[in-house]
C-alpha cells in the first residue's frame, strides 16, 4: 500500500466508492483494482492472499489467491442468537469455515473469494450488522466491556458506547449501495461527496482512529492503547455504595484518554507505541462532542503527507495536552474538569461464571487467539441455540456466555468439555493470557507467525513456568507478527513483534494492568534465545517476587528491565537498560 | 531474378562435385530438400498454373493432401520429391487449395487422404470429398489413380475416407495405378515401400523423359517446405529440457505442464500456429509391468521389419503401449484364444469405450496368453510421435520451444501408471537436463494474418491456449498494431487459468487488447467460451466486420462446433442476416483464410 497515494484515492473515492462496481466484476482476476484495496478497508473489507501458496502460485504463473477478510463491526462486541447463526452458516458458506474474533471486540471472516464479497455482506446485513468503518482511516469499533449486568455503571457505559459509535460512523450511503444493492449509483462528481460526511470530510481522517470506552477496576480494552479512550467513573456522591446492590452505582462521567496506540516500524526510530494520556473529566452527556472535537482536530492537524506520523498519538505528541483542551474548547465549547481518581487491577479477562443480579449466570470462555474452528462452532451452536441469551467477544478476543438458568450450569460446562471449549481450569492461566493477532497466512503485514505459533511456544513456557512454581500466576504474553500490533504486544509484560520467519523482538516489563508500556530486551531472536531469556526471568521472580508483585512489576522493581515513561523508549536501544 | 547460362554452368558444376559424393537414396532425399527450399523461399505461394505444366513435354502427376495433423502433407511432399526426381512433373496441393471440379481434368491424381475422427473427412478435403461422394459427382475415365490412406487403428472407421475416395474414384470410371495402402500411425516403413512401388509403376506407365532439362515440381500454396532444417519427423532433433513446471495448482482437476525445450543450434524454425512433434518413451515401470505379465527377457534380440532390438529396447521406445489399436487386438485374440477379446472386435458400439479406457497391459493381463518375445512385439502397433500446439514465438529470440501439456490419466488405484506417453514423460519423468526428440511439424493452416494492422480474435479454452501465447508473443515482438482479443476457459480461475499473469502483462502493455474469460465451474450455471462470445456479440461482430481473423484451437469436436454456432449465432443476430447468410459469411471467411482451427 505504501506506493499507493492514499490521501488521493480517499478524496477521489466519491465518498468511498471507489471503483469497486467495476473491480468487483473484472473475470481476469480474483483481486480487485489497487485503489480499491484503499477503500474497500472503509468497508470492512480487507484484500489479503495466502502467502503459504504464494510462490507455488507464481511459478505457475498463476496470480496470488487473493482473498478477502470482512470484519463485522460490533460495538460492546455483543452478538444474538440470530446473528450468531447468520456468522455461523456464513462462515461455512463463504468463508473458511471458522470465525475469528479480534482484540477490538470485531468478528471476521478470512478466506474469502471475491465472488462471495456480495453475498456474504448481504447476510450479514440481514441479522442487522455491517462491516462498514470496521477498518480505513475512521473510528473504528468502538470498544467496552461487556458485562452490562454486573450494574447500572456497566449499562450506561455500554448504552454511552452505542451512541457514540452511531455518531462517529461515516454517513456515506456507498456500503449500502455497493455491497447490498448491488447498484451502480452514486456520486460522479467529487465535490459534493465531501458534504455527506460532516465529521470526517472528503478525505477521511490521516489514520486509522481507535476509541474504547473502560470501567475499572478492570482495563480490559487497554484503555490507554486507544487513540480516544474512556475511564468510567462512578458517582463518589454514593460512598455508602454497596458492591451486592448494583443498581445504587451511578455513572458520574469520565476521565478522558487521548493519544495512545500500537503501531510502530521496525528500525524507525520516530515511529514508537504511546500510552494515551488523561487530560481531564467530562460529563457523560459531553461525550458526543468530545469525541467530534478531538476526531475533527485530528482530521484538520494529522499528518497527512507520512501514513507513520500520521496517527492521533504522534499529533497529540507533536503539539502537547494544552493544544489539544485548546482544540476541544474551540469546537465543542466543553471545558474538561480535574480528572477523577481510578484504579485498575488487571487488563485480561476474568474467565469462569460469575452470578447475575437477576440470579442467571455468565461464563467468560478461552477462546485460543481467538479462532473459532468448524468443532468450537458446532459446540457454540448448541450452547447458544439451547442455553444462552447470547454471546459477548471480549476485548481479548474471548466470549462471554450469557443469561444461563442456574439448573443449566451442569449441562452448559458438559457441552463445554465436550467441544473442548474453555469453561473451567483445564488451561493454563498462562495461556488464558496469552493472545495473539492473525498473522499468517492471510495477513499482508506479517513478518513472521503470530496465532498460528504462539500456542506451541506457550506450550514451551508453561514448562518453564512449572520448573520454577510459578503456574498459577497470570501473566500478559502478547505476540504480533508485525510492528504494528493488533495483539497490543507493547502492553504484554512478555512481548513478541515478528522480525522475519522464527525470528522476533522480545519485549518485557509491560503492567500487568495495562498502565506502563515494556520495552525491548532482545533484538530479533529465535525460539531457544526466547525460551532462555525467560527461564532466567521465571527463575527470579520465582524466588525474589513479593507477596501479590504481578511479573512485570516485579521486572521492572528487580532491575531486569528499565520501566518506560514515553513510547519513544520501548524500542530504544539496550544500553538504556541499567 | 537474372540467371545467365554461365552462372548456370557454374552452379551445375558446383552441384555436380557435390552430388557426387552422394548415394543413390541421399541424393534423391536432397533433390526434394532444395525443392522444397525454392517454393519456401517463393514464398510457397505460386500460382498454380496448368500452363507450365502442358508447355513442358514430360507427364504430369498430380498428388493432392487431405491432411489433419501434417502426417500426410509429409507423405505428400516426400512423394512429389520423389517424383521430381524421377523426371516427372509435379503439382502438389492440399484438398483446401484446389477446386473439386478441377479433379475431372487430371490426368493422374496420387491422393494422401487422412481420416479425422470418428471415420470423417480432415476439413481441409471436407469440400472434395462431398463433390466426389455425391451424386453430381464428374465421370473421371481418363483419370489414374491410387490413394494412400491415414488413419489411426485405435478408433474405428479406420482409413475410412481413403477408402472411401478410393471406391469412389473407381466407380466413376477412374483406374486404379495400384491398390490403396492403409496406414496407422506408425506409417514410416509402409510408406517408404509404397512410394517406391507407386514410382516405379509410374515410371511404366507414364514414361517420365530421363533427360529432360529439369525436373519440375509446382507446388501449389500452402504445401510448405518441412526441409528447412536437418532435423525433421525421421531425423529428430534431441531438444534439452531446460524446465518444466506446473501451470495449474491444487485441487485442479485437470493437471497441465508448462515445458521449455532448448533448441539452439537446432536450424529448427517454426511459426507461431506449428506444431512440435515429439518422439516419447514409454515409462519404465510400464515397461516392467509388460515384461513382467509375459514372462519375456528384456534384453532378448527380437527383429521387427529390418531392425534387430532387446524386446525391452523395443518396448521402451519403438512400440505402442498406452494406445490400443485393432491389429494388435486381432493378433492378441487370436494368440489368447479369448472369446470375449474376439466378441469385443465385432461389437462396434462397445468397441471405442473399451479402447479408450484401456492400455496394451491391460490386455495383456486380463487376456493372458504364453508368447514368444517375438510374437508379442510382431503384434504390437509402432510407436508414433505426439504433436503438441508451440506455444512461443521464435521472435523472443531464446531459442527456445514452450508447450502447453496437459496430462493424460495418471496412476490408477493401485498405483499402476495408466497414462498417455508423452504427457507423462513430459510432466512427470523427464529431468532438466535431459533430452527428447522432437521436429517441427508446420500448420499452414494455422497462420497470423499478414497485415499486422489486423484485429485477431483468438479462442482456446484449456490448453487450447498455448499457439495463442505464441501469437500474442510474435505480435508484440513484431510490433504488430492490429488488436487482439482472447477467448479462454477452463474449470476454475484460482487453479486452472493457464499463463494467467501472462496475460495480464500483455494486457498491461497492450499487446493485448482484450481478454474475456468463462470459468465453467466457478458458478452455479456452466458459463464456456461460447456463451461469452454470444455475451459480446455485438463487439464480436464489429471485429468482424474490421477484418478481423479468427482463430479456434483446442481439443474436443464439440468445443469447435459450439463456437461456430456462437459466431453464426452472433453474425445473425448483429449483422442482421439470416442463418444462410451467416454460414456463407463464415464459408468466405474461411476461403479468405479468416477463421482458421486447429482443433485435435
Amino acid at each position: 500500500m505504501s506506493d499507493l497515494n492514499v490521501e488521493k484515492i480517499k478524496s477521489e473515492s466519491r465518498a468511498l466508492r471507489g471503483t469497486l462496481h467495476d473491480s468487483l466484476a473484472d473475470p481476469t482476476t480474483g483481486a480487485i483494482a489497487p485503489g480499491d484495496t484503499v477503500v474497500s478497508k472503509f468497508h470492512g473489507i480487507y484484500q489479503q492472499d495466502d502467502r503459504d501458496a504464494r510462490t507455488e502460485r507464481r511459478d505457475a504463473r498463476l496470480e496470488p489467491l487473493y482473498q478477502f477478510m470482512l470484519r463485522v463491526r460490533i460495538p460492546g462486541g455483543r452478538v444474538t442468537r440470530a446473528q450468531w447463526q447468520a456468522l455461523d452458516r456464513l462462515a461455512d458458506k463463504y468463508a473458511n469455515g471458522t470465525l475469528r474474533l479480534t482484540s477490538r471486540q470485531a468478528i471476521q471472516f478470512h478466506g474469502i473469494s471475491r465472488e462471495s464479497l456480495r453475498d456474504l455482506v448481504r447476510g450479514i446485513d440481514a441479522v442487522g450488522m455491517d462491516s462498514l468503518a470496521a477498518c480505513g482511516d475512521v473510528n473504528r469499533n468502538v470498544m467496552c466491556h461487556v458485562q452490562p449486568e454486573l450494574g447500572g455503571l456497566h449499562a450506561d457505559t455500554l448504552d454511552w458506547a452505542a451512541r457514540l459509535s452511531a455518531h462517529l460512523t461515516p454517513a456515506t450511503a456507498a456500503w449500502r449501495e455497493i455491497w447490498i444493492d448491488g447498484e451502480k449509483v452514486g456520486l460522479e462528481g467529487g465535490d459534493e461527496a465531501g458534504e455527506d460526511e460532516p465529521i470526517y470530510g472528503r478525505a477521511y481522517l490521516p489514520r486509522k482512529f481507535k476509541v474504547g470506552i473502560a470501567v475499572p477496576p478492570s482495563n480490559d480494552i487497554d484503555v490507554f492503547s486507544q487513540d480516544l479512550g474512556f475511564i468510567a467513573i462512578e458517582d463518589d456522591c454514593n460512598d455508602e455504595r454497596d458492591h451486592n446492590h448494583h443498581d445504587k452505582r451511578r455513572l458520574a462521567g469520565f476521565n478522558v484518554v487521548a493519544g495512545g496506540g500500537m503501531g510502530c516500524s521496525h528500525g524507525e526510530p520516530d515511529t514508537f507505541p504511546l500510552l494515551g494520556r488523561v487530560i481531564g473529566f467530562i460529563e457523560p452527556e459531553q461525550m458526543l462532542e468530545l469525541a467530534e472535537a478531538v476526531v475533527t482536530a485530528q482530521r484538520d492537524f494529522g499528518d497527512r503527507s507520512n501514513r507513520k506520523h500520521a496517527r492521533f498519538k504522534y499529533t497529540l505528541d507533536d503539539h502537547g495536552t494544552d493544544w489539544l483542551l485548546e482544540q476541544i474548547r474551540q469546537r465543542s465549547e466543553i471545558e474538561l474538569q480535574p480528572a477523577r481518581p481510578f484504579e485498575f487491577t488487571h487488563s485480561g479477562d476474568a474467565f469462569g461464571w460469575t452470578e447475575r443480579a437477576d440470579g442467571h449466570l455468565q461464563c467468560t470462555v478461552f477462546v485460543e487467539n481467538g479462532r473459532i474452528g468448524p468443532r468450537q462452532r458446532a459446540g457454540l451452536m448448541e450452547l447458544i441455540e439451547r442455553h444462552l441469551e447470547d454471546f459477548r467477544v471480549t476485548p481479548n478476543q474471548n466470549l462471554v456466555l450469557t443469561g444461563i438458568e442456574p439448573s443449566s450450569r451442569e449441562a452448559v460446562g458438559d457441552l463445554l468439555a465436550e467441544f473442548d471449549l474453555e469453561g473451567g481450569g483445564r488451561r493454563s492461566v498462562l495461556r488464558k493470557h496469552s493472545m495473539a493477532c492473525v498473522a499468517l497466512p492471510t495477513c499482508g503485514l506479517a513478518m513472521a507467525e503470530a496465532e498460528r505459533y504462539l500456542p506451541d511456544l506457550i506450550t514451551r513456557i508453561e514448562e518453564l513456568a512449572a520448573q520454577h512454581e510459578i503456574e498459577d500466576q497470570p501473566i500478559n504474553i502478547r505476540m504480533s507478527g508485525c510492528p504494528n500490533g493488533c495483539s497490543r504486544p507493547y502492553l504484554g509484560e512478555i512481548g513478541l513483534v515478528g522480525r522475519a520467519p522464527g525470528r522476533y523482538n522480545l519485549y518485557l516489563g509491560a503492567a500487568f494492568n495495562g498502565e506502563r508500556l515494556n520495552r525491548l530486551v532482545m533484538d530479533n531472536v529465535d525460539e531457544a534465545a526466547i525460551l532462555d531469556a525467560v527461564d532466567g526471568w521465571f527463575r527470579r521472580y520465582s524466588a525474589e517476587r513479593d507477596a501479590g508483585e504481578t511479573f512485570g512489576n516485579f521486572s521492572v522493581r528487580s532491575g531486569l528491565v528499565a520501566a518506560v515513561v514515553h513510547g519513544s523508549e520501548v524500542n530504544a536501544p539496550a544500553s538504556d537498560r541499567p | 531474378m537474372a540467371f545467365s547460362p554461365a552462372a548456370r554452368q557454374d552452379l551445375e558444376k558446383q552441384l555436380g562435385q557435390w552430388a557426387a559424393s552422394l548415394d543413390e537414396h541421399q541424393l534423391q532425399w536432397a533433390s526434394g530438400y532444395l525443392a522444397g527450399m525454392a517454393s519456401a523461399r517463393a514464398g510457397a505461394l505460386t500460382e498454380h498454373s496448368r500452363g507450365v505444366a502442358s508447355d513442358v513435354a514430360t507427364p504430369t502427376v498430380t498428388i493432392w493432401y487431405g491432411s489433419e495433423t501434417g502426417n500426410g502433407r509429409g507423405v505428400a511432399e516426400r512423394l512429389a520429391a520423389d517424383a521430381a526426381t524421377r523426371g516427372f512433373s509435379v503439382e502438389l496441393a492440399s484438398t483446401a487449395d484446389v477446386k473439386p471440379r478441377a479433379i475431372a481434368k487430371l490426368d493422374t491424381l496420387l491422393l494422401v487422404m487422412s481420416t479425422h475422427g470418428e471415420g470423417d473427412p480432415p476439413e481441409d478435403a471436407e469440400a472434395l470429398h462431398k463433390l466426389v461422394l455425391s451424386e453430381r459427382a464428374p465421370r473421371l475415365e481418363k483419370l489414374k489413380f491410387a490413394v494412400f490412406a491415414l488413419g489411426d487403428s485405435s478408433y474405428p472407421d479406420f482409413c475410412q475416407t481413403g477408402q472411401e475416395f478410393d471406391r469412389r474414384l473407381a466407380a466413376l470410371g477412374a483406374t486404379r495405378l495400384m491398390a490403396r495402402v492403409d496406414v496407422d500411425v506408425d506409417f514410416e516403413p509402409a510408406e517408404d515401400a509404397w512410394r517406391f512401388e507407386l514410382l516405379e509403376t509410374l515410371s511404366t506407365e507414364l514414361k517420365p523423359v530421363d533427360t529432360a532439362p529439369a525436373p519440375h515440381l509446382q507446388l501449389i500454396r500452402g504445401a510448405a517446405a518441412s526441409a528447412e532444417s536437418r532435423f525433421d519427423r525421421r531425423r529428430p532433433f534431441q531438444a534439452e529440457v531446460l524446465g518444466i513446471s506446473p501451470l495449474t495448482v491444487a485441487p485442479s482437476t485437470s493437471p497441465v505442464h508448462h515445458v521449455e525445450l532448448l533448441v539452439e543450434d537446432s536450424g529448427l524454425a517454426w511459426l507461431p500456429g506449428d506444431s512440435l512433434g515429439l518422439w516419447p518413451t514409454n515409462d519404465p515401470q510400464l515397461v516392467e509391468e509388460i515384461i513382467e505379465v509375459t514372462g519375456i527377457d528384456s534384453g532378448y534380440r527380437v527383429q521387427r521389419g529390418e531392425e534387430t532390438l532387446p524386446a525391452g529396447e523395443w518396448l521402451s521406445r519403438r512400440l505402442e503401449l498406452t494406445q490400443l489399436a485393432r491389429p494388435f487386438l486381432d493378433a492378441w485374440a487370436a494368440l489368447s484364444d479369448s472369446a470375449e477379446l474376439r466378441e469385443l472386435l465385432v461389437d462396434r458400439e462397445a468397441f471405442s469405450g473399451w479402447v479408450a479406457t484401456r492400455q496394451v497391459i491391460d490386455v495383456l493381463r486380463d487376456y493372458p496368453a504364453k508368447v514368444e518375445a517375438e510374437q508379442l512385439i510382431e503384434s504390437m502397433r509402432g510407436i508414433a510421435p505426439r504433436l503438441y500446439s508451440i506455444a512461443s514465438s521464435p521472435l523472443t529470440g531464446d531459442d527456445e520451444i514452450h508447450l502447453t501439456v496437459k496430462r493424460v490419466g495418471g496412476l490408477d488405484q493401485q498405483s499402476r501408471l495408466r497414462a498417455g506417453v508423452a504427457s507423462w514423460q513430459l510432466t512427470e519423468s523427464v529431468k532438466p537436463g535431459e533430452t527428447v526428440p522432437v521436429y517441427v511439424e508446420t500448420n499452414p493452416r494455422f497462420r497470423l494474418p499478414d497485415d499486422p494492422d489486423a484485429p485477431v480474435i483468438m479462442i482456446g479454452p484449456g490448453t487450447g491456449v498455448a499457439p495463442f501465447r505464441a501469437f500474442v508473443q510474435h505480435r508484440q515482438a513484431a510490433g504488430a498494431k492490429g488488436p487482439d482479443w482472447l477467448f479462454f476457459g477452463a474449470r476454475n480461475r484460482r487453479t486452472d487459468f493457464l499463463y494467467q499473469i501472462e496475460w495480464q502483462r500483455f494486457l498491461k502493455e497492450g499487446a493485448l487488447n482484450r481478454i474475456s474469460v468463462a470459468f465453467s465451474r466457478d458458478q452455479s450455471e456452466k458459463i464456456y467460451v461460447q456463451d461469452r462470445l454470444r455475451e459480446q456479440g455485438r463487439d464480436v461482430y464489429d471485429w468482424l466486420e474490421r477484418g478481423a481473423h479468427v482463430y479456434v484451437c483446442g481439443d474436443g469436436q464439440a468445443m469447435a462446433a459450439d463456437v461456430h454456432q456462437a459466431l453464426a449465432e452472433v453474425i445473425t443476430a448483429h449483422g442482421d442476416k439470416t442463418e444462410d447468410q451467416a454460414t456463407d459469411y463464415l464459408e468466405s471467411m474461411k476461403q479468405a483464410k479468416r477463421y482458421q482451427k486447429d482443433v485435435y
